[in-house]
Formats: C-alpha cells, structure tokens, sequence
C-alpha cells in the first residue's frame, strides 16, 4: 500500500478537493483505494455524503480500541472507500500526546488495512502539529498543493525546512501548483519561476475552476459530474505525473 | 464464486416486480444494460482454485476487465480491450500485479461466457447516499466457448456497501419475505457451466486420485496409470496449439510418472506385455525434450537479462530471437508427432491394456498383495536408498553422485505421492515437503550446469548460423559464467538440505509408516 497525504501548513488550498480527485482516479484505474478524512471539518466526509461521525472518535482510532477497517464506508464509487472524519479529530493532538511513541501512532492504527488497499490517501487538517507529524511518518508521498502566492510559498518553505531538520525520516515532497489562475500577473510569474528551484516540483497544476467548486453542490467527485471539465482534465494530468513518480521512487 | 442473491420465481415477470418495489423506497434505477461476461482462467483453473474470478464484462458496448474475490468482491479492474492471455501482455496496472503470482506462465482462456440484461439499482439514503446495491439479471444464457448454449435462471443480487449492514438487513428482510422470490447463494460461474454439463476445476496437474487399502496392488497400479494416462491426453491439444508452455511440462511429468511407475513396480503387469510400452513411453519423453528444453530457456529468459550489467542486457536479444525460432520449429515436429499414427497408436494400445480386466496371474506373486503392503516396500526401500546415497556424499564428490541421488529422489517423490492416499494425509504432506526442500535443492545443481552448457553449445550453433554478433556471444559467456557460479552456491548448501531430510524425526516417520514392523533392529543406513 502507497500512502499518500495532502497536506499544507496553510487552509483553503485545495487539499480536499486534490484527495478526493485523485483518490477517485485511483480507484477509476482499478486500484483499491482507502480515503482518511483526518480533518475535524469532515469536507472531502461532505463530499462523499457520508456522515462525519467515527464510533469511538479518534481516541478510540488510536487507542486501538476501534479497528481503522470496521469504521470504513464504501463511497458511491467502486473500489473507492472512506474512513469518515469526527468532529473530536480536533482533539487528536491531545490523544497522541498521552502516547508512547505518538508520531507512530497513525502508522500503526493504517497496519491492519496495509493489505486491503493498494493506496491510502490521507486528508489532512492544516497546520504543524502532532498530527501532521504523524502524517508524515505514516506518508510515502506528501502532496502540498501550493497557491501561487508570496504567502504560500512561504509555508513550503516553512515544510521544506522542517523536513530537512525535525522530521524523523526522510520526506517525499510532492508539491504542485494549485487554485492557479492564469489572469493573474503574480499566478503566472511564480508559476514560470518556481519549478527553477525545486526541482520535486510537479509541472501538472490545478486551474482555479469553479467546477472543483461545485463539488460542494453535487457531493460528488468531479469525475461523476464534469468528467472532461478543466479541472477534471487536470487532476487526471496531475495524478498520472504522481503516479510515474511513485513507480520512479518504488523502483530506486 | 458464491454471492448473496434471490432467485425469481419462473412465472415472475421482473420488470412489473421490479416497478413496483421501486415505489417502496428511494431507489436510484439505472435502464437495462445488454451485458456479456466472459469467464477467464487457465487450463488447470488457478484463479478458480484461489477463489478469485477474472471477467471480461461488456456494459452496452463499454469493455472492462473485471478481478473479483469468491464473495463478489472487486479486487481489481482494469479498461484493457483486448482478450486476455497472457499475464506479460496485459498493462502494468494493479490487475496485472494481483494476476501474476497466481497464473505465473500459463494463458488465460476463455471458460464460459453469459449473455444477457442486467438492471443496477442503487438504495439511497437520505443524503442521496448509496447504501446497498442491486443487480437484476434477466433472460440470461450460458454460452460455451464452442457456441452451445443453455438458458440460466433470473435472479437479483445483492451487493452491500462497507458500512452499511442495517441496509442489508432490511432490504433482505423485505425480499425474503416476497413469494415471487427466494434466497439462494448464486455462483455465476459454476451455474453458467453446470448448465453446459460441465464443472469448474476440471482438470489438474496433481496427482489426486483415492486408492483403497482394499485394491489389490495391481489394481492400484492400474489406476495410477490410468489416471496420468488421462492428464497425459488432456495436455495433447494445448501442446500441440502451442497455447502455452505448461501443457508439455504436465503432458511430460505424466509420461515420466508413467515410466516411473512402471520401473518401480516391476512385476505387478506382466513384463513382456509392458516392453512396447516402456519403448513407446522412453519415445514420447524423447520427442518432448527439445521443445521443453527451448521452453524453459525462454522462460528463465527474464532471469537471464537480470543476471547481466544493465550495459549488456540488451546484447542477449539475438540469443532470445534464436530460442524463439528455434522453439517454433521444435513445437511444429513435436506437434507432429504426438499427432501422428505412432502417438495414437501407443496411447489407444495403452489404454486398452489398463482397461483390460485380468485374472490373478500365478507369475506375477506380487500383484495380487494388498496394496500398500506393496507400496510399505518399495517407499521404504527407495528411502534407504537415498539416505545411503546422500551420506556418501563429500563436498570432493564428483557432479554425478548428486545427479544419481536427484533421480533416486524422483522416484521416491512419485512413490510418495503415487501412495499418499495410503497414510495419514499430514504425515505424507510433511514428508513430502521435507523431500521437496532437498530436490529442489538436487534439482538447481543439475539446472544450473546444464543451462551453463547449454549457453557454450547454443554460442556454437548461432556462430555457425552467423546469428552471433561478438557482444552476443560475450554476454552469453558472462550468463555461463553467473549460472556456474550459483551452481556452485547449490553445492554448498547441498550438506544443510540433507542433513535436514534425513534428520531424525524423517527418519521416524518414514520408518514408522513404511518401516518393517516387527525387525525393530533395522538400521538408520
């Protein structure tokens, strides 16, 4: 199993709408996929019209007094799973903190569905915090959509950063451009320079489309309503860039 | 493949129920799709026997292929067109990942298809939600890959989703409470062939046939022989089609089983009659050799290209070019042969002889004795011999002692595995394993060297040919040289694999299922 998470210090771009998609495509191209909604606000939960409720709660989840596999709900699409989120994820950092080992501590709550999928998607909440350092030990992959902004590139840097110096284990960075919007001078300059300076920089990019969000309207993945939308085409573009990069990594 | 599914009643007409049931909740219902699914696995059903089915679904007109678990379950899927064969020529995807390990070399072939309508529903619950699914299959007919066909049963399945048992417990309890319908577990699959006369699983390469301790031995040893003689006409087509290269490899262990067979149990069928035979079969397992030899370098050809710098890999295509063609023409005399008159001949005569009833025959002692009376000996003594020969065994022993107690090895594997139904089935599969650990291990030595051989004679013949370019031959030297070398390797580990086969507790468990009962003296060598 591949794990993949979206993650980003920062909110509101486009992390949820990234995992859903792209997990959709997984799924579409035949892979046993598992989505984790870790994010209290349960948005990518919202979308797959699932109910943003977990028994037990998080605690539970990492306690190991709930097993991850029996609080899993099929999603309308085949292949495609979901562990909903719950509202008390927002005291997640608090349960790992009481723990052991807790940057592990997800790792280990994934186990048993390591041979049930074939890839895990998990959505994270934004923010550094104990959770997001699970997360990144948990992660094969972190996709860090990034808004072509001055503000934005600061938090991967900020990521970049961390990942040099706190981290516990080496970190696959997988950042893309994303909520790009061409009439922008600055969307257009960053988006031309920056590849230039990270060289893990995917060159797929995400437009800002309102289709992505009309996902929200539909609950629905935008595969199922505007499969040959702008913003369809380009997760698909985007997830078969990751996908080559994940066979490139596996092959090393 | 057995899944969760109602059975309509013959004077049911499905689509009136279906409107009507519709109206009681909040379905989601899709418009009838023309539907063929065409049931996939190799000749000697490898997917079947995991419990797993591969199909190739066409959705009004929309092709996919379809990998499934025994409850129904999506495993894999994948948008290839083309009609699967082998598992090398499907896409690097995730369907071809969980396929490989299970059918290996051998060809997907067609097995059945069904033919019909096929209605989705989906239960929604109050967020528009799907929690249960429901597939109505309608005026459905097996078809078999000669064109028979056969009418099968209506019925509806019922596919839950993760998460959502409450729906599933009350959706069963609304139908199983219909008088048009009754609950029935549907394996699409094994229905589509029991309707053409015909069951999954048919055919396997391994030995499993029930003996009766009531047989005497030279009934045993008839029906032994008949049953390879059976897996031996089953191999025919499919090595002559050239389908794919297990039917030779089962087609010739049955002949070796055969000529083992009847060198170890020498005096249960009258000699004289036996000789044309021992001949025919000597034959059948000459011609065979050449094409299975070419099969198996072809099939060890990825390994080859793995043994090389990455620099020179590409240098081995000529050497692969030249296997294939000459495979292609060993595969067209063989299939000749085992077409022609001697074939035919031998195999009619054969059969006419094992089918032949014989009164007790006062030159042949032996073949009137209960067989395992019979079977206790020969087990017994093939052990000793193989013990005796391994421990003469010194790391300064020439190849050829190695090769004697390979075959020796054999002979006490086909006896084993001739008898089995004889013992306690755990006590002969732990002997079984505990022997195939060091013939894999005799089996490697002997590959190895060969193979290295062979690469210096196959540089010959393609030098003669002028089909050798310089770097050719070069990497083919390099590859002797890496096979030598892990020959040598085997040798080494040869020491730790017996001294585990003849280990004490073997030692006990052969003695005490075949050993002499009452001479307890009877000693380890």
């Amino acid at each position: 199993m591949t794990v993949l998470a979206t993650y980003n210090i920062k909110g509101g771009v486009g992390k949820t709408a990234a995992a859903v998609n792209l997990a959709y495509l997984a799924a579409r191209e035949g892979a046993r996929t598992l989505i984790w909604d870790l994010d209290p606000q349960g948005a990518a939960t919202y979308y797959f019209r699932v109910k943003p409720k977990v028994k037990g709660g998080g605690k539970g989840l990492v306690n190991k007094k709930r097993q991850a596999g029996d609080l899993v709900k099929g999603t309308d699409y085949p292949l495609l799973d979901l562990l909903p989120a719950d509202f008390s994820y927002r005291h997640l950092d608090i349960h790992l903190d009481d723990m052991n080992k807790p940057t592990a501590a997800l790792r280990k709550v994934l186990k048993p569905l390591r041979s049930e999928y074939d890839y895990l998607f998990l959505d994270c909440p934004p923010s550094i915090s104990l959770v997001s350092e699970a997360v990144f030990e948990a992660a094969d992959f972190l996709l860090v959509p990034i808004i072509p902004t001055t503000l934005s590139l600061r938090t991967l840097d900020q990521l970049m950063t961390f990942s040099r110096e706190k981290s516990v284990k080496p970190m696959n960075l997988l950042p893309f451009f994303s909520m790009v919007d061409r009439r922008k001078n600055l969307h257009r300059e960053i988006t031309a320079n920056l590849p230039n300076d990270i060289p893990a920089m995917l060159s797929s990019e995400i437009p800002y489309a309102s289709d992505v969000e009309k996902m929200g309207v539909h609950r629905a993945v935008l595969g199922s309503f505007a499969g040959r939308s702008r913003g369809a085409l380009a997760y698909e573009a985007l997830w078969t860039e990751i996908r080559q990069r994940i066979n490139g990594k596996l092959a090393d | 493949m057995q899944t969760h599914c109602y059975l309509f009643n013959e004077q049911c007409d499905v689509e009136s129920w279906l409107n009507l049931m519709v109206k009681n909740d909040r379905w989601q219902q899709e418009t009838w799709l023309d539907t063929q699914t065409t049931y996939y696995d190799t000749f000697d059903w490898r997917l079947y026997r995991k419990h797993t089915t591969l199909e190739a679904n066409n959705l009004d007109g929309i092709p996919e292929l379809a990998f499934r678990a025994a409850n129904g379950d999506l495993l894999a899927r994948s948008s290839y067109t083309e009609e699967p064969g082998f598992v090398w020529d499907l896409p690097a995807d995730q369907l071809r990942q969980q396929l490989e390990p299970l059918i290996k070399m051998r060809r997907l072939l067609p097995q059945v298809t069904v033919r019909g309508r096929q209605q989705n529903l989906a239960l929604l619950n109050s967020d528009g939600k799907t929690v249960l699914r429901l597939k109505v299959f309608s005026d459905h007919q097996a078809i078999d890959p000669g064109g028979a066909q056969q009418p099968l049963r209506q019925y509806l399945q019922i596919l839950p989703v993760r998460g959502y048992r409450s729906a599933v417990r009350r959706i069963d309890a609304l139908l199983s409470s219909d008088s048009f319908l009754h609950a029935a577990t549907v394996d699409p699959l094994a229905d589509a062939l029991s309707a053409l006369g015909r069951s999954p699983a048919d055919y396997s390469s391994k030995l499993d046939l029930t003996l009766q301790p009531t047989l005497t031995a030279q009934q045993a040893l008839r029906n032994i022989l008949r049953h390879l003689l059976t897996t031996l006409k089953a191999n025919i087509d499919g090595t002559c089609n050239d389908i794919d290269s297990e039917f030779l490899h089962d087609l010739r262990v049955s002949v070796r089983r055969t000529r083992s067979a009847l060198s170890q149990l020498k005096g249960l069928l009258p000699g004289e009659e036996l000789a044309p035979f021992r001949e025919g079969f000597a034959w059948l397992g000459n011609i065979t050799g050449p094409t299975r030899d070419l099969d198996v370098y072809l099939l060890k050809y990825a390994d080859y290209v793995q043994r090389l710098p990455e620099n020179h890999r590409q240098d081995l295509v000529p050497f692969h070019d030249f296997l294939k063609q000459r495979q292609t023409g060993e595969q067209k005399t063989l299939a000749a042969l085992l077409q022609g008159a001697k074939s035919s001949k031998l195999l009619d005569h054969w059969q006419d002889l094992l089918d032949q009833e014989r009164e007790p025959d006062p030159a042949l002692p032996d073949a009137e004795l209960p067989v395992k009376k019979v079977a206790d000996r020969r087990i017994w003594k093939l052990y000793k011999r193989s013990v005796k020969e391994g421990q003469a065994i010194t790391s300064e022993t020439p190849a050829e002692a190695l090769h004697e107690l390979r075959k020796t090895c054999k002979k006490l594997r086909y006896l084993l595995e001739f008898f089995q139904s004889l013992y306690p089935a755990n006590d002969m599969a732990s002997l079984i394993k505990a022997l195939k650990v060091l013939q894999d291990n005799l089996g490697d030595f002997n590959d190895f060297e060969v193979q290295s051989e062979a690469m210096h004679s196959f540089g010959l013949q393609m030098a003669k040919m002028k089909k050798a370019p310089p770097a050719t031959l070069l990497a083919m030297g390099m590859l002797a040289e890496s096979l030598r070398h892990q020959q040598l390797q085997t040798r080494q580990e040869f020491e730790r694999r017996f001294a585990t086969f003849c280990a004490d507790q073997n030692y006990e468990l052969f003695h005490q299922l075949f050993g002499r009962k009452k001479g307890k003296g009877a000693s380890k060598t």
